[in-house]
């Protein structure tokens, strides 16, 4: 409370500051809280408390975010362990291999190319939020179809990576939002062509101004991949790290492919009361798809493996003779997660079963309460964590991949009915 | 030349070739729309040989293992995956077929004692991959199904696969199938039907599931 209180007048003070002026933070003036519920909205919601920085980075070599994320202050590994490097180096044709090879992967691969770099990652985001995501990720870039995977990672583990990835971070001097236009904001937003990348759930779909290119399924693939879905602004970012943002991307984050727009400071102000104030609409939850009847005709293995297994599962569920042990993060551990020892890789691999939390093997057949098979039963819960109903149980899988389509389960439930056939 | 310690790389998944070591210039896709690493041949004609073992040619496969690997008679693979894997397949090949593959020149399975002689390399080998590989039900099946053709380790084969059988990790037909022989033999004519039953819902090929079914059996 007495804290809401000097951020409130802190905002007072401030109101009419240029942008640049330092919010050095000014004796907090008795309560002069006449003002706005808008004003009340804008103002954060305190910070949790500050996790031990230190223990965050033996946690992030732990968890080994830099085989998926950079910018995080760790060394990129070897590229054999770098999911987003080689399929990168793939696509570029810079990966030793036949040409042929090449142009064959390049048509499989459309997984694992992008992910936002964790660089300076604390100068945007709010340690609160990185908190809440790691615990709980949800999507937040449309067009991506990766997303980060719940980690097995505890609420005091996850508290300390978010004290880590903003330890080095410059706070940004506040910014009062008052007398800001949403309206003018939203005139923008559509004038400078900020749709060409972000969509704005929520928000009525703003128009791409005449000149502007529509990326939709064209190239500049990264930029719009990465650009987040900006219905989640006001959790993720405070008014100063957001207009500091606006002003210049690319200070906060050399890498970043978000250009740089000229703004004058009120339009700066203008748009963040836009994607801090606007009125959204609820957030509509992914649909999780019915399930569908098992199936009348044969099912082989064959076609289960294709379709299912090792066009997707493989990946990180992997046969680990060939791997020197390395037979992926579903298999023998990697992620922070404890080496379960499943091999979808072939059929051999997937009678065998995988290792429960207490050590023991068990089959992937065995029937959950509700008498689904725990294989099926890790599929659908995928469409289920999607659609935000985390399973205390089991993961969804496959990992941070888009679920499997409904007719693919039925393939593999259909399979197991009929006894699991070669 | 590709040493077999310059083959201690690291592969991503299982599946990855590293730019570290020059890939070989062929194609990498070896077996239908697989990934199989650009890293050396012998992995690919590894993979090729498990194929072929698939598709119901023993010998054919157990041959071109000796041929790609010809030391692999004697050598101790540690903890060489590929190496554990040419000898596990060439093990598994030589108990399906009782010993009876001519190798090489040197390694023949006509005699039934040379024939003995090869599944006991078998078994040898399985064991050493056990202890790799510990609370592998893969390997547990391999090896159980390589017990039941020694005489003298038939029980020690029956408990290690009705335990598989029991807690559904039976990785192959052929496990059961060994299971329901093994079941026959004690005379325990439930166990048998169900695991050749079992063996029949799996196998793409039934004949390997064959089980004597006069009552009594030996026993
Ligand atoms: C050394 C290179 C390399 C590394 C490292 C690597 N991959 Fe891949 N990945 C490939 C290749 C090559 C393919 C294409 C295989 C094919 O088409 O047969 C692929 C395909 C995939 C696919 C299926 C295609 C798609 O886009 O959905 C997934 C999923 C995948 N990889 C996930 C991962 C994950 C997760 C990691 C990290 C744990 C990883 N990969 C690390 C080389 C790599
Ligand atoms: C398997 C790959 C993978 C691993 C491992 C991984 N991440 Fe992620 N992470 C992603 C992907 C993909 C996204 C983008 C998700 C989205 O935007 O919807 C993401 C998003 C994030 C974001 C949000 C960034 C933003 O700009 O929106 C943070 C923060 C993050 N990850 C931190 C971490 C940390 C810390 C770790 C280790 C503890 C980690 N990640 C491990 C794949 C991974
Ligand atoms: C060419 C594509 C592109 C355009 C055009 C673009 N952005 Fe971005 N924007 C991005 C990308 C990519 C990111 C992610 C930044 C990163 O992690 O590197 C981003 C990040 C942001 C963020 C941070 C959001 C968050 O949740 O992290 C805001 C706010 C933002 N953009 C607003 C805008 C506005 C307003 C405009 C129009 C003036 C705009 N962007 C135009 C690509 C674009
Ligand atoms: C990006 C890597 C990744 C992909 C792709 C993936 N998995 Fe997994 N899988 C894992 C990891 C890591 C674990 C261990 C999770 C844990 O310990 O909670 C796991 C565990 C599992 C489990 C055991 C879950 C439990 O708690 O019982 C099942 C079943 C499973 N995966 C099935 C699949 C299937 C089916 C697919 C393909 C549709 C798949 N996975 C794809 C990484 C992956």
């Amino acid at each position: 409370m007495p804290r809401a209180l000097v951020l409130v007048s802190l905002v007072l003070l401030l109101l009419g500051c240029r942008k640049d002026e330092r919010a050095e933070a000014p004796p907090a003036a008795p309560s002069a809280r006449s003002s706005s519920t808008t004003l009340a909205a804008s103002a954060p919601s305190p910070e949790p408390p500050l996790g031990d920085a230190e223990k965050g980075k033996t946690l992030v070599a732990k968890f080994q975010c830099n085989r998926c994320h950079e910018g995080t202050g760790f060394e990129k590994p070897a590229l054999d362990q770098d999911c987003v490097r080689c399929h990168q180096e793939i696509h570029a044709g810079t990966y030793q291999a036949s040409a042929t090879s090449l142009a064959k992967w390049q048509k499989s691969i459309v997984h694992f190319r992008e992910t936002p770099s964790l660089a300076n990652i604390g100068g945007r985001l709010r340690r609160g939020f990185l908190e809440k995501f790691l615990l709980e990720p949800h999507d937040v870039r449309p067009h991506l179809d990766t997303t980060m995977p719940r980690l097995a990672i505890t609420p005091e583990e996850a508290r300390d990576v978010a004290a880590w990835l903003t330890s080095s971070a410059t706070p940004a001097p506040a910014v009062a939002l008052e007398g800001a236009s949403v309206e003018k904001g939203s005139a923008l937003f559509e004038a400078k062509g900020c749709r060409q990348c972000h969509e704005y759930t929520g928000a009525p779909r703003a128009a791409l101004p005449a000149g502007v290119a529509d990326l939709e399924g064209k190239g500049e693939r990264m930029a719009r991949a990465l650009a987040p879905d900006l219905r989640y602004v006001r959790e993720r970012m405070a008014p100063g790290e957001l207009v500091r943002w606006l002003d210049d991307p690319k200070a906060q984050k050399p890498d970043t492919l978000m250009p740089k727009t000229p703004l004058t400071p009120d339009e700066q102000r203008d748009l963040s009361a836009f994607l801090l104030r606007a009125d959204l609409a609820p957030k509509v939850a992914k649909i999780i798809p019915p399930r569908l009847p098992v199936l009348d005709r044969k099912v082989t293995y064959d076609e289960v493996s294709r379709r299912v297994f090792r066009n997707t599962c493989w990946h990180c569920h992997a046969e680990p003779d060939y791997a020197i042990g390395d037979g992926g993060p579903g298999n023998t551990g990697g992620f922070g997660y404890r080496p379960r020892g499943l091999n979808l890789a072939e059929y051999e691999g997937i009678q065998a079963g995988y290792v429960d939390d207490k050590g023991e093997r068990r089959s992937i057949f065995s029937p959950m309460p509700d008498g689904t098979p725990r294989l099926v039963y890790a599929m659908l819960a995928r469409y289920r964590e999607e659609a935000g109903q985390t399973d205390p149980v089991v993961r969804g899988m496959p990992l941070a991949l888009p679920p499997v389509t409904p007719e693919d389960i039925q393939l593999v439930e259909t399979w197991i009915a009929q006894g699991r056939p070669q | 030349m590709l040493t077999i310690k310059g083959l201690a790389v690291r592969f991503a998944l299982g599946l990855a070739a590293l730019a570290a070591i020059p890939a070989v210039s062929n194609d990498a896709a070896a077996c239908g729309d697989v990934f199989i690493p650009e890293i050396d041949h012998r992995i690919q004609g590894l993979a090729s040989a498990e194929k072929t073992m698939r598709d119901g040619k023993i010998v054919a496969s157990a041959q071109s293992i000796v041929r790609m690997f010809p030391e692999i008679r004697s050598i101790n693979p540690g903890k060489d995956g590929m190496l554990q894997r040419a000898q596990r397949t060439l093990a598994v090949a030589l108990v399906r077929t009782d010993g009876g593959i001519d190798l090489d020149p040197t390694w023949r399975g006509k005699t039934t004692e040379q024939r003995a002689k090869n599944v006991a390399w078998a078994v040898a080998a399985l064991e050493r991959l056990r202890e790799q590989r510990k609370n592998d039900p893969s390997v547990d099946t391999d090896l159980g199904e390589a017990l039941a053709k020694v005489e003298g380790r038939k029980d020690e084969a029956r408990s290690l696969l009705q335990g598989l059988a029991d807690r559904d990790l039976m990785a192959s037909p052929q496990g059961y199938a060994a299971l329901g022989r093994l079941q026959h033999e004690a005379g325990n004519t439930t166990a048998r039907d169900a695991a050749v039953q079992r063996c029949n819902t799996m196998a793409k090929d039934s004949s390997v599931c064959q089980v004597p079914t006069n009552s009594g059996g030996q026993s």
